[in-house]
């Protein structure tokens, strides 16, 4: 997808107006102190390679992605940073994980993954309720259900009810009863005992 | 010997996770006498999905290596499915042949990138747009929920396009590996719930047993990102107000879509196509992003590797 020439000395003015030079100036020096290639780069501002280099020859004039103008400013700043210098690889890298934003990846450990990403409590629609209950009750809940059904952790509850019935009912309340279930429960007997404070917990 | 697979074993929360890491490939590797292996394509380093040359049909194609499950019988199945589920806006397998310990799943190449590619190169994108690729997302799930196939990880990442200089959208939802059928089977087993946690809909956190309306949930989070240019959504993630600009109409679809309760979502994915179609935006090309940039789908593989 090439375009003339005028066009692409008329992207350069736009930039030089938008950006303060052209896009191509002001990315390259970045690929050398962080010695990243194009692509690597790309990556790190959330950008495809194509498009990178599309906006860097001049092809392009605009950074569209709000996100990535304010990934590059957030680099320019990692690098301009006196103590940049003495970074190490390791560091640099690092750094540039932290200001990049990769899509989330699918995952089977979702448990762990979503209390990772709303800490128990802090959560939008935690209604203040069973806080700190969330995560441990989850992990209790994935780890029953990885090893066995639905209708196996019944099955076992069954034949341990009778002389074990607290026991049982973890069982149940855990494997197969819906989480809130299992939160409030967690709430009731750890969390309840921890804080000495029964009376606030359903 | 032309390739090496290593075992790695690693430790999961909850258990023993097996990945495999191929060590060494020379340019001769060949497939079932059929498929030579090129270049890794799809996203970072750890990506089974390579771009190979299927000698039988005189093309390019990638090739998917899946860690068989059970006996060959799994030929059959993903055969059975893939005719199943055939469909212009869905991805699957045309062939598939054995390769070792896994069976080597052979699909078209799609070179555009993914939504999340786009949404990477343009931020937000132009109501009638996203309307039009959320359009040809639920015509995929409305084929494959009849196939009674539920996807489970909707996401950006797995909406891959087809490249086009004037920003013509051709969507191929990808990624069936961990698609539940009506029989019960799974192709992925490593865990009770999977997918990606922005995209899960709350009966789904909530262990319900998984159906068509939480793919619907799903279609509407990305729905969602298209038109905010947000980043992947939170676990029940709130919608909140229309962007400036959206349409009331189109918001409100995206909307129900993302219902917490499944019996507010639209009915299906054809009864969500219809919601869409009556707010009626039209799409022209050359697309244009909003800041009236040209919008255009790149080709993210170039040529292939000699």
């Amino acid at each position: 997808m090439s375009v003339t020439e005028d066009t692409v000395a008329r992207n350069r003015a736009l930039q030089v107006e938008w950006y303060g030079e052209p896009l191509g100036d002001r990315v390259r020096p970045l690929l050398d102190r962080l010695g990243l290639s194009q692509s690597g780069l790309a990556g790190v501002l959330g950008l495809s390679a194509p498009m990178l280099s599309q906006l860097m020859s001049g092809q392009r004039a605009k950074i569209s992605n709000p996100a990535v103008l304010h990934r590059l400013m957030a680099i320019e700043d990692l690098v301009a940073d006196p103590a940049f210098d003495a970074l190490t690889a390791a560091e640099i890298k690092a750094r540039l994980a932290e200001i990049g934003a990769g899509p989330a990846a699918t995952t089977s450990g979702l448990r762990r993954a979503t209390s990772e990403r709303i800490p128990a409590g802090e959560g939008p629609d935690d209604h203040g309720t069973h806080a700190g209950s969330r995560e441990p009750a989850r992990l209790v809940q994935a780890l029953l259900r990885e090893v066995a059904s639905a209708a196996e952790i019944d099955a076992a509850a069954d034949l341990i009810a009778e002389r074990f019935p607290d026991l049982a009912e973890v069982l149940r309340v855990y494997g197969t009863g819906r989480t809130s279930e299992a939160e409030a429960h967690y709430a009731r007997t750890v969390l309840g005992r921890l804080l000495g404070d029964r009376s606030a917990m359903p | 010997m032309p390739v090496l697979l290593t075992q790695v074993r690693k430790s999961g929360p909850f258990g023993w996770v097996v990945f495999r890491t191929i060590g060494a490939v020379n340019t001769g590797w060949v497939i079932g006498g059929r498929f030579t292996m090129l270049d890794r394509i799809g996203t970072g380093g750890t990506s089974r999905v390579r771009r190979a040359y299927d000698h039988a049909e005189g093309r390019y194609c990638a090739a998917k290596l899946v860690r068989r499950q059970g006996p060959t019988s799994m030929l059959r199945v993903v055969r059975e499915r893939a005719l199943r589920l055939a469909h212009p806006h869905v991805l699957t397998p045309y062939a598939s042949c054995m390769a070792d310990d896994d069976v080597l799943l052979a699909m078209d190449l799609v070179s555009g990138g993914s939504l999340e590619t786009l949404l990477g190169d343009y931020g937000r994108l132009p109501p009638e747009y996203a309307a039009e690729v959320l359009d040809q997302l639920l015509a995929a799930l409305s084929h494959i929920h009849g196939a009674g196939v539920v996807h489970r990880d909707v996401k950006p990442a797995n909406l891959l396009l087809e490249p086009s200089p004037v920003g013509a959208p051709h969507t191929r939802l990808a990624d069936f590996g961990i698609a539940l059928g009506d029989d019960g089977m799974r192709f992925t087993t490593t865990g009770f719930t999977v997918g990606t946690p922005g995209y899960l809909a709350p009966e789904v956190l909530d262990w319900n047993r998984p159906g068509p309306r939480q793919d619907l949930y799903a279609a509407g989070m990305v729905g969602w990102r298209m038109l905010t240019g947000a980043g992947d959504p939170e676990p029940r993630q709130r919608v909140g107000p229309p962007p400036a600009g959206v349409p009331a109409m189109l918001w409100s679809v995206v909307a129900r879509l993302c219902a917490t309760d499944p019996a507010q979502r639209p009915g299906s994915a054809a009864a969500a196509r219809r919601a869409l179609a009556a707010c009626r935006l039209e799409l022209r090309f050359p697309a244009r992003t909003l800041d009236g940039e040209p919008l255009q789908i790149f080709d993210h593989l170039g040529p292939p590797p000699r």
